[in-house]
């Protein structure tokens, strides 16, 4: 758990951290891959944890899968991606980023996501409407004792 | 009732237009408003309105008592909560302003939903809020507002001058759903990652499924048939799935 530290003394920062997955090379390039789990689903995912992406993304294999727990279309958009523009409805979503064991607990986060039909790449978790939702810390794990990890909490206000 | 079902042909395909358009090509701006009428028990309404015409190119006024004050002109509260009044009204205003009356038409209807259908209105309100811009929303700071009001003599602010404003200054509607902390933490990405390092040229392309101790599992080509496999074994709760990788492209 990280703790802030301010002039008003010290307040817990994140609530849990886990490591994540960098396999820079191909086609999904996993720079974070963290774990989560969506909505009500029995598995969990390797998902991509990409700061610049403007919304989250799932493609057809997850949303058919999710159909249940999916909300009610939010208008469409389009996206421009690495892999073109890509465009659907947004739809909310409850994404779980999932704690290491020992690392605190996990963050459920009531998403908005981007329901894509031609989205081929691994579920994508964006800025907006996830990332800008909670807190979220970064530790590459540069040096030699370090693991890489994200850190991540909700707000307690 | 859905949103779809809400709107004509014609209104998906402009609120389409707007929602597909990038941020920085958007020519529609949207805000909302919160009024309270103190003589009536607790009346608030949204107000939802268009800043510009995308296809003539001019603005709106952008004054939000202009609007406030043509949207409640010599009506009484009960008047201006009606729906179809909202509807009508605002399609008037629009049609004096510029010939462009598409977008006002969506709005107004979205309008109508909002003040009328409860919950559904709501879904709809918070569809359009991921389109606003809310650099300029301190144009619409409730203080701002009330001080407009206060200064506008009463014989012109007939109707206004009965709502105030209240509550706080718009937000984005993605402020409000808040992270919550769940259940503990189990499992671990390691030996996962571990995993991948190991196998990920032999499994290139794959779906794969590992457990919490990064055991290998199953793999498919197909998420799907990879899922029905473990889920009629028995063994997809807490497996984790995942496309390794295609290190050939």
């Amino acid at each position: 758990m990280l703790v802030l530290q301010d002039a008003g003394g010290h307040t817990p920062w994140s609530q849990g951290a886990a490591g994540f997955i960098s396999a820079p090379h191909g086609n999904h390039r996993y720079f974070i891959g963290v774990r989560c789990q969506l909505g009500s689903q029995l598995n969990e995912e390797i998902a991509q944890l990409d700061t610049a992406a403007e919304w989250s993304v799932i493609g057809p294999d997850v949303a058919e899968e999710l159909e249940d727990d999916l909300g009610d279309e939010l208008g469409h958009i389009q996206m421009r991606t690495s892999r073109g523009l890509i465009v659907g409805p947004l739809r909310r979503l409850r994404i779980a980023l999932l704690a290491d064991e020992g690392m605190g607990n996990n963050v459920d986060v009531e998403a908005t996501v981007l329901v894509a039909a031609d989205w081929a790449g691994p579920v994508m978790l964006g800025f907006k409407g996830f990332l800008e939702r909670l807190r979220i810390g970064i530790d590459p794990g540069a040096s030699a004792v370090d693991e890489p990890r994200v850190y991540f909490g909700s707000y307690t206000d | 009732m859905t949103f779809p079902a809400l709107l004509d042909e014609r209104e998906r395909k402009a609120l389409a237009a707007l929602t597909t358009a990038a941020p920085e090509e958007r020519t529609t701006d949207v805000r909302e408003f919160h009024g309270s009428d103190p003589q009536a028990n607790s009346t608030t309404a949204l107000f939802i309105l268009p800043m510009h015409s995308p296809s003539s190119g001019s603005w709106v006024p952008t004054d939000p008592s202009r609007w406030w004050q043509s949207m409640h002109h010599e009506r009484t509260i009960s008047d201006v909560r009606s729906p179809a009044y909202l509807a009508g009204r605002y399609r008037a205003l629009h049609t004096s302003l510029h010939p462009d009356v598409l977008y006002g038409e969506v709005i107004g209807r979205l309008v109508t939903a909002t003040v009328g259908l409860g919950a559904a209105g709501s879904a709809i309100v918070g569809a359009l809020h991921s389109l606003c811009d809310w650099k300029r929303a301190e144009e619409f700071h409730p203080q701002n507002l009330q001080h407009h009001v206060a200064s506008t003599p009463a014989q012109e602010r007939t109707a206004p001058a009965a709502w105030t404003v209240r509550g706080s200054a718009p937000k984005p509607s993605s402020a409000s759903p808040k992270a919550r902390v769940g259940t503990q933490g189990r499992g671990s990405m390691t030996p996962l990652a571990d995993w991948f390092k190991k196998n990920k040229e032999a499994f290139a392309g794959r779906w794969v499924a590992l457990d919490e101790k990064g055991q290998f599992l199953d793999a498919d080509v197909s998420r799907a048939a990879l899922r029905r496999r473990l889920l009629a074994a028995g063994q997809l709760r807490g497996v984790v799935l995942t496309q390794v990788p295609d290190t050939s492209e």
